[in-house]
């Protein structure tokens, strides 16, 4: 049975200019020990459709569908209980490990505090828990560090850390928000793995949101392609990352530096850039940035259907035969 | 020719806890037309040694010079005008562009005398901006336009150089490829000189002729670009390299460098990166290697290299328990 199945996920933003549709009809599952990666430009909605789940948008917001967590669906829960579930058996990571920790606070501080108020452990326990959770991330002499302060770690060292507060109540789901987009290739790697290790020892289900294909490709299972608060393309990782077939997946894929091309040859850039929200093009979102269009592009959106071993969002389907 | 030349550039700190030498002892040089990656991870001086370079920060010791004059740090008086022709564009455009006034004034500021709008819209087409930019404000442009206008700002002064500190960190992967290919465009048809500094290896790779890789405030290898890609002398540029991920769907993780960047006030003993590099042997921690000059226009720091020889490759180590 799958850990979260969300469905149907639409979210509506309040701006100064009127309601602004951000995640229009969303629907993935994340299973058991799985990693599911969510990618796609800044604006595309990828970061507003994981806070919608955790009650986590500004007053004011909309949120349609639902997201069915083990017997409960987050979306329609009250919120007193989301809170209860966040933070326990739903657990987060964000990108930015200087400000999603206290600084204030000395890391036993943060890792106790977390288990006593979640899991109701005494004060001896809870540190004992503590320093199963540091050694866990590989955090060196981890008693020596619940006497230190956030500042005094590096920033990788920072982000193990605010795994290991996420990790602290043994969450079923983990949500990562760009957890390496800040960290040097070096330390992106170490958490990469890291990540990898604890999603099979603790059975856990991460969703991973990343910018960065190259992260994607060496650690989900299974991906979606986001592009203006709607999927383009989701399937196994292994087919749509090799066997792009939405002409956006393509494109970024051909934007990147590619470790095997020719150096001399110019990386190909999309024209244009990604819409904004409140200003999507009719159609296909992505049509004015398309080199593949076809008439019914511009006015026609393309439902997210079964093409072959995935789901596509494409009609015209210029790489079927690829 | 040589433009910019830094040499055994010593660039100190002073803070509470004593002095930090955040650059050790470090050269570079960038000729017109030439692009200079420089890559490390964070902490290992790069952006230090590009403030030292347009004299944003002193050096303690050896010379940074620019046309064959002294680059002097900024101080109180009026900047020597021949050092306008040396440019710096920094990270966050979000910072280092002013909200208040319109791209067209801002780009303007960097030309001597009349300001024509020609010229001005001339420079915006250049880096791939829409002429009505001009009359518009930073806030209405993406990051990697507003990086664009960043680097149209430095280009108004009619540069020989422009040292360029992570201009295409926190860039959407289409933005940094237009970013990319712009700044490889400025150097072979305005004959620019760009010392692009980079924690990205990829991208670097695609953009830079030759490349410095720095650690812990020293060079530890210098090389053309593709020969550093396909055969690192230093194990050092071997584990950036290796801590790449590739989106080819393999789902290969990348290889981690074990341990961290050492405090630069206590820097370790002899090999400054021997604590983490995994083909450390006795002499390591002993003697600290010097840049060795190797055949082919490289160098390295390492004591597994001979100089005046062919780089040797490095011991494959998959597999093995020493790399992670």
């Amino acid at each position: 049975m799958s850990t979260l199945a969300v469905e149907g996920l639409r979210v509506r933003l309040p701006t100064p200019a009127g309601d602004v549709t951000v995640v229009d009809g969303v629907d993935y599952e994340v299973q058991p020990a799985e990693v599911f990666g969510i990618a796609g430009e800044s604006g595309s909605g990828k970061t507003v459709s994981m806070l919608a789940l955790l009650g986590l948008l500004p007053d004011g917001s909309s949120v349609e569908g639902s997201a069915r967590f083990g017997e409960d669906d987050l979306i329609s829960m009250p919120r007193r209980r989301l809170r209860s579930i966040s933070g326990r058996d739903i657990a987060m990571v964000f990108q930015d490990p200087y400000t999603s920790l206290h600084p204030m606070l000395s890391v036993g501080k943060q890792l106790t505090e977390h288990v006593r108020l979640h899991l109701g452990l005494d004060r001896g326990r809870a540190e004992e828990r503590a320093v199963e959770l540091l050694t866990d991330v590989r955090i060196p002499d981890p008693h020596a560090a619940l006497r230190r302060f956030p500042h005094q770690f590096s920033g990788g060292m920072r982000q193990r850390i605010a795994i290991a507060i996420a990790l602290a109540c043994r969450p079923r789901l983990l949500i990562a928000d760009e957890p390496t987009t800040a960290l040097d290739v070096t330390v992106q790697a170490g958490i990469l793995r890291l990540l990898d290790r604890l999603r099979t020892e603790h059975e856990l289900a991460v969703v991973l949101i990343t910018h960065d294909l190259g992260v994607l490709s060496s650690i989900a299972d299974r991906v979606s392609i986001f592009y203006a608060g709607r999927v383009v393309e989701s399937g196994e990782r292994e087919e749509v990352l090799r066997t792009p077939r939405h002409p956006y997946t393509r494109a970024l894929l051909d934007a990147l530096p590619h470790p095997e091309a020719p150096q001399e040859q110019d990386l190909v850039a999309i024209k244009g850039a990604p819409p904004t929200p409140g200003r999507i093009p009719a159609g296909c979102a992505f049509h004015p940035r398309c080199a593949y269009l076809l008439a019914e592009c511009r006015t026609k959106v393309p439902p997210l259907v079964p093409a072959g071993d995935r789901l596509l969002a494409c009609p015209p389907d210029p790489f079927s035969h690829l | 020719m040589t433009v910019l030349q830094l040499e055994d550039v010593v660039v100190d700190y002073h803070g509470r806890g004593g002095r930090v030498r955040a650059v050790a002892g470090a050269s570079i040089a960038v000729a017109r037309g030439q692009v200079v990656g420089l890559v490390g991870e964070s902490g290992c001086g790069k952006s230090t040694l590009a403030r030292a370079a347009v004299g944003l920060v002193p050096a303690s010791s050896g010379t940074v010079t620019f046309e064959g004059r002294p680059v002097t740090p900024l101080g109180r008086r009026i900047r020597p005008a021949e050092l306008v022709r040396l440019q710096l564009v920094f990270q966050s455009p979000y910072s280092s562009l002013n909200p208040r006034r319109t791209v067209g004034s801002q780009v303007g500021d960097g030309m001597r005398g009349s300001k024509p709008s020609g010229r001005v819209a001339e420079i915006l087409e250049v880096v791939g901006l829409p002429s009505n930019a001009i009359g518009r404000y930073p806030h209405e442009f993406s990051g990697g336009q507003r990086q664009r206008i960043a680097i149209a700002r430095a280009l108004a002064a009619d540069p020989s150089v422009i040292v360029l500190d992570e201009p295409l960190a926190s860039l959407d992967a289409s933005a940094q490829a237009q970013l990319a290919n712009l700044l490889k465009r400025l150097a072979r048809e305005l004959d620019v000189g760009l010392l692009l500094i980079s924690h990205d290896l990829a991208i670097v790779r695609h953009v830079a002729d030759a490349v410095s890789v720095m650690y812990l405030g020293r060079m530890v290898e210098t090389a053309p670009t593709t020969e550093l890609w396909e055969r690192p002398a230093h194990p050092y540029s071997g584990a950036l390299i290796a801590a790449v991920p590739h989106a080819d769907g393999a789902g290969t993780l990348p290889v981690s460098l074990p341990g961290e960047v050492p405090d630069p006030s206590h820097p370790p003993s002899g090999c400054r990166f021997h604590p983490r590099c995994p083909y450390a042997f006795d002499r390591c921690p002993m003697e600290e290697p010097p840049l060795l000059v190797l055949a082919g226009g490289r160098a390295a720091a390492c004591w597994l290299q001979r100089a005046g020889e062919a780089p040797k490759p490095l011991p494959n180590l998959v597999g093995s328990d020493r790399v992670q």
